[in-house]
């Protein structure tokens, strides 16, 4: 059986949409569908103060050891000085994550640029929202020279051709797949990028961990593929593991 | 168990042809125990209602569970009206659909007189909801006309919740599951209107029915029977797919 490591989760209340999205119900969702661990944020993050959701993050990593794999988040809202991205770097975070949609900004931002500059410098793979038309467009131009991964999140339906085209030009670029639905859609970026390229995600507990599942495991990637999206991409491109 | 699919899309995708003539229609239905399908015309919503309801009075077919959504458009209210009165005499064609194209959301004074005119056959009218501004477009006009059953196909999108609401809040709203993938979603949608006006469906060919099958078998909420009504049982009653 694969080993499953979820890129995309996020844990803690909701301004609206989710009620129950606490850590214990992720953690309850990863032992239902086997999911060995989870890249996890607190929703405080993103929608209060990034540096209360942060300490959340890095207390259910140390709470769910082994389980929770912490995620930082920056709001270039707030972003005054390199020390934030600094003094955050020095913490255990393994992917820097991104809401330019939840927090109402644009790609084309000198604050995100100048945050992406101080994380690129130390290698920090970065994951952004990507939902928009245009997004992961803008992306591709800003984070073009970036030696680290960059992973594109909120690719579904309406921006598939838009990730394609900018996974084609970037090596450097992933893509996640909790929002893919258009059947094809994998095994096209399976043939046009490889395997490699491909990261598991499912917006867990939010979001269906299941109908996330059932994506892969429906479609047409053989096993040694299906593998490595479901983990072995992720241990090997964003965690270094393997 | 198998399952009436009440949101089905003929047309391509870009990587599939899966859902473009009426034998890679059957195919689907084979590949997913689809005993049924309630058709909707891309081409119609998108573009051409007149073509789009030819090309799937070309397809149709009760023995074989193939169905259909007449496509209607509120800025062409004498031919649509013209068109629910070729199609849907035919026991084939189970209800109307609004053309939306571009996302466009309908006010209720556009689409009065298609609606009132749906009323003489007796059959439910059908509204794609991807968002909130469509769910408030879509239960405004179900409260003005109550004894009109409405379909909304998407159930909201994200907006689930404000679906689900509009549902309780008026009886003739029925909620086909596609759309989001949440998790609390449908055990949400049952605790607040019960599972008899939820309707299974996927939105195929843009996504496959086991994507939202897992939505309902994960919730602990349904039983057995709640689950068959979600799969088939309320389809069958709305569009009188038995008869």
């Amino acid at each position: 059986m694969s080993t499953v490591i979820d890129i995309n989760t996020i844990f803690g209340a909701y301004p609206s949409e989710h009620a129950d999205s606490n850590a214990d119900t992720l953690i309850k969702e990863m032992a239902a569908h086997d999911v060995e661990r989870s890249f996890s944020l607190s929703t405080w993050g993103i929608f209060y103060r990034e540096a209360m959701g942060n300490e959340h993050t890095l207390r259910a990593q140390q709470h769910f050891a082994g389980k929770i794999v912490a995620v930082a988040t920056i709001s270039p809202h707030g972003f005054f000085s390199d020390a934030t991205v600094d003094l955050l770097v020095a913490q255990p975070f393994a992917l820097y994550r991104f809401f330019p949609v939840h927090q109402a900004w644009p790609i084309d931002y000198a604050p995100f640029e100048q945050i992406l500059r101080v994380l690129g410098e130390q290698q920090k793979p970065v994951m952004v929202t990507t939902r928009r038309p245009g997004d992961a467009t803008a992306l591709g131009r800003l984070a073009a020279d970036y030696p680290a991964p960059v992973i594109l999140e909120g690719v579904g339906n309406q921006n598939i051709a838009e990730a394609l085209c900018v996974l084609q030009t970037h090596d450097q670029f992933y893509v996640e797949t909790h929002d893919f639905k258009l059947p094809g859609a994998l095994e096209t970026f399976r043939d046009r990028l490889g395997i490699e390229r491909i990261l598991f995600g499912s917006g867990s507990p939010a979001l269906s961990v299941g109908s996330a599942l059932s994506l892969i495991n429906s479609s047409a990637l053989t096993d040694s593929e299906k593998t490595a999206v479901l983990g072995e991409n992720t241990l090997k491109f964003v965690l270094g593991e393997a | 168990m198998p399952k009436i699919d009440c949101c089905t899309y003929v047309g391509p995708t870009p990587f599939s042809e899966d859902m473009t003539s009426k034998s890679r229609i059957v195919e689907s239905m084979k590949r997913f125990d689809l005993e049924a399908v309630v058709l909707v015309s891309a081409l119609g919503i998108e573009c051409d209602m007149i073509n789009g309801n030819k090309q799937l009075k070309q397809i149709v077919n009760a023995d074989e569970g193939i169905f259909a959504y007449v496509t209607v458009n509120a800025d062409f209210p004498e031919q649509s009206i013209e068109q629910q009165r070729a199609y849907l005499n035919r026991s084939e064609f189970v209800g109307a659909v609004f053309a939306q194209p571009m996302g466009r959301v309908l006010a209720l004074e556009e689409v009065r007189e298609i609606t009132n005119a749906q009323r003489r056959y007796g059959k439910p009218l059908a509204f794609e909801t991807k968002n909130l501004d469509d769910v408030i477009s879509v239960r405004a006009i179900a409260a003005e006309f109550p004894t009109m059953q409405i379909v909304m196909l998407g159930m909201g999108g994200d907006a689930w919740r404000s679906a689900v609401e509009a549902a309780k809040k008026h009886v003739n709203i029925h909620l086909d599951i596609s759309g989001s993938r949440d998790a609390d979603k449908i055990s949400h949608a049952y605790s607040t209107i019960a599972a008899r006006r939820l309707l299974f469906g996927s939105g195929m060919p843009f996504a496959e029915p086991p994507l939202y099958e897992v939505l309902i078998a994960e919730s602990k909420v349904l039983t057995t029977n709640d689950r068959n009504r979600v799969f088939r049982q309320n389809a069958a009653a709305l569009f009188h797919t038995n008869e």
